[in-house]
């Protein structure tokens, strides 16, 4: 091992139970009887090595476990699998002033927070006057902390906890708060920090912070790692994923909104019904056969009669979330026809059906005329088992011919 | 790193206060602090309330119910004293164990947000705990020298209640402990120890109890700290050796236990909190 290694982390991994009471809770934890507890995988599989002066930012959906990574990293959560060394002092900025105490003042919870963080008084002494400088809070520093704003109670608690000399930083967006002046002056030290060798772990949402800071990164995705490297080629990766994501995330909480009941559609529209067959077959999961297979997909709406015919979007996902192909009456220029209710129908045909071997996803929306606003998603309403014959690769077989020598 | 799943060597250490011993001080000035913070009377309160109480108990049992506490002479201040030294350590024992299932639940930050040496909370309530009991014990020091006078074996109360502390260690851990995952244990506690004020003996001496009784009272591990206060503060008798060493090894147990319990448990605190 050599000496620069600071972070060792192997197939890190977190469960969490779930206990229906607590006395279970306490019989696993005390004599290890697990009884009937169910897991939940909140991080799998995780490995990486820093040494000193990396930094590796950490990005992922809300719930893909960042936070946990993060508690794990700096031990405040125990893991479950796998293995972590450390070798440095952590400063964990998971949540800044977290150990303030509101009816002391800003100096008295300066030599509280620096000792948590383990600074010894001396230590805590040489420092008060830069810490001071840094937090800038002018006369309130011998104030009690619950008068402050929460700008200064963060400014005070960054100054803290990046004056202690870490070797290692773990940020949780945390300095995302505060106004923007104070955001430069905190990337201004991280970055001080940075070429005095710390290690770095930032988590954050704003990608551009990641590029900016990191030079790894990795990305997180319902509890494993779904890419790791340099920070530029993750982000740009989860940035197009995210743009799939997004385009969706409207959607999904728009068709909760609008879903209001069967028989009230008034200003909207909403689907009554998706059946996906399969040569005869109809079900939520079909098999099918590469270019022999016949898929329909039929989607009944019902709408207002006074908006404008809705369109009808049809995607078809990969098992890893890749959009494979996507088709849409809109695109295709077919207007529909709906009777004097609003209700209506359409049907597309896969015929034969192109997909190569491998499992695929149908998902289905209902929009507006100019396919813009959508009125209902189902998303993955139905899973396609494909099987082929011959041994191609990819994800879809296209028309084609060859030729024997030159056209 | 050391694992803090099994009891080894480096466990046991962090369990001492003497690595986090700056920490540990800082925290132990900040309870005082915060107790009294803001107050107008400030640390005089921790004088206020154990007389008050002390009054009126005085009153109830001396006045009313004619009590004695000897079979010899005494007058009032004698009887309220024997009253206060007992009230003294109850008070330090009760102030410790009705706050010690809270320790963790009050704090999740320190548990979730920080890397805290966590062991060291039951140290700071014990720590904190003695130093409110401070006022009280002074005052009770002065009024035994003025009216009965002062002893050599003053010198033995704080070896007296040594075992205590280590008791009153490992209950800490254990609640502390316990209490995240069962919440009941607070309730619990608030009514066991008003049960063991009038079990342990606080408002009488050992003596005037029936035998049978008398052996039982005496399993509680209070009664002979109490009874050895009582001849040390008043009569100058020095602890006997061998119930104090049965003592210390009671206690030393139940810190066993508690650290044994703390130690299984740490690695759900996160989880649960």
């Amino acid at each position: 091992m050599s000496s620069n290694l600071m972070l060792h982390a192997h197939n890190l991994g977190k469960d969490y139970f779930i206990y229906t009471n607590a006395r279970q809770r306490l019989q696993h934890l005390l004599f290890g009887l697990s009884g009937k507890a169910q897991v939940f995988h909140a991080l799998q599989g995780v490995s990486f090595d820093l040494a000193k002066g990396d930094s590796l930012g950490i990005i992922g959906q809300n719930g893909a476990g960042k936070s946990t990574l993060l508690q794990l990293i700096c031990q405040t959560v125990t893991p479950t699998h796998g293995s972590l060394s450390v070798h440095g002092r952590i400063a964990p900025l998971l949540e800044l002033g977290a150990g303030f105490n509101l009816d002391f003042t800003g100096r008295e919870n300066i030599y509280m927070n620096a000792a948590i963080l383990g600074l010894s008084e001396a230590q805590t002494n040489a420092r008060l006057q830069s810490i001071i400088e840094f937090a800038d809070i002018g006369q309130h520093l011998d104030q009690p902390v619950r008068f402050y704003s929460s700008g200064m109670y963060v400014r005070l608690a960054f100054a803290i906890a990046s004056s202690i000399d870490p070797q290692i930083l773990v940020i949780d967006e945390a300095i995302s708060v505060g106004d923007g002046e104070f955001a430069r002056k905190s990337f201004a030290r991280i970055q001080e920090l940075r070429e005095k060798g710390v290690t770095l772990l930032f988590c954050s949402h704003a990608l551009y912070q990641v590029e900016a800071l990191c030079e790894k990164a990795l990305w997180l995705h319902e509890g494993q790692v779904k890419a790791m490297g340099p920070a530029a080629q993750v982000v740009t990766a989860y940035r197009e994923w995210l743009d799939i994501k997004t385009r969706d995330i409207p959607e999904i909480s728009a068709s909760k909104a609008i879903s209001i009941g069967p028989s009230s559609v008034t200003g909207h529209a909403q689907i009554r019904a998706i059946t996906v067959t399969c040569d005869e077959q109809t079900g939520r999961t079909l098999a099918v056969k590469n270019e022999h297979s016949c898929v329909h997909i039929k989607v009944e709406f019902a709408s207002d009669p006074n908006v404008p015919t809705p369109t009808v979007l049809v995607i078809i996902h990969g098992a890893n979330g890749m959009d494979i192909t996507s088709t849409s009456t809109l695109m295709d220029q077919l207007s529909l026809t709906r009777n004097a209710l609003g209700e209506g129908c359409a049907t597309l045909v896969y015929d034969p059906c192109y997909f190569l071997k491998g499992t695929c996803y149908v998902s289905v929306y209902l929009m507006c005329e100019s396919g813009i606003h959508v009125y209902e998603a189902q998303e993955r309403h139905t899973r396609l088992d494909v099987t082929q014959e011959n041994l191609a690769l990819g994800l879809v077989s296209l028309p084609h011919c060859w030729s024997d020598g030159p056209l | 790193m050391i694992d803090k799943s099994k009891l080894n060597g480096a466990t046991i250490r962090s369990f001492s206060p003497w690595v986090d011993r700056y920490l540990l001080s800082k925290f132990v000035r900040r309870q005082v602090q915060a107790r009294y913070q803001g107050t107008v009377l400030g640390i005089f309160w921790s004088l206020l309330s154990p007389l008050l109480m002390l009054a009126v108990y005085s009153v109830v049992f001396r006045v009313i119910f004619k009590m004695r506490w000897g079979s010899g002479e005494e007058n009032n201040l004698d009887f309220a004293l024997q009253l206060f030294a007992g009230l003294v350590v109850f008070n330090f024992f009760a102030e410790t164990v009705l706050r010690a299932p809270n320790l963790l639940l009050e704090q999740p930050n320190l548990v979730k947000k920080l890397r805290f040496p966590l062991e060291i909370l039951a140290w700071i309530n014990v720590g904190s705990s003695l130093m409110f009991m401070l006022p009280g014990l002074t005052l009770l020091l002065c009024c035994v020298a003025y009216s009965i006078g002062i002893f050599w074996s003053w010198c033995a109360l704080p070896i007296i209640w040594l075992p205590l502390v280590i008791w009153l260690l490992g209950l800490s851990w254990f609640l502390s402990a316990i209490g995240i995952f069962v919440r009941d244990i607070g309730q619990m506690l608030g009514l066991a120890v008003s049960v063991l004020q009038f079990l342990s003996p606080i408002f009488y001496p050992i003596s005037a109890l029936p035998s049978w009784l008398q052996n039982w009272v005496a399993l509680n591990p209070l009664s002979e700290v109490v009874e050895q206060t009582r001849a040390a503060l008043f009569l100058g008798v020095w602890p006997s050796f061998m119930p104090w060493l049965m003592e210390m090894g009671a206690s030393l147990v139940m810190a066993s236990a508690g650290i044994w319990v703390f130690t299984r448990l740490r690695s759900g605190f996160a989880d649960v909190l």
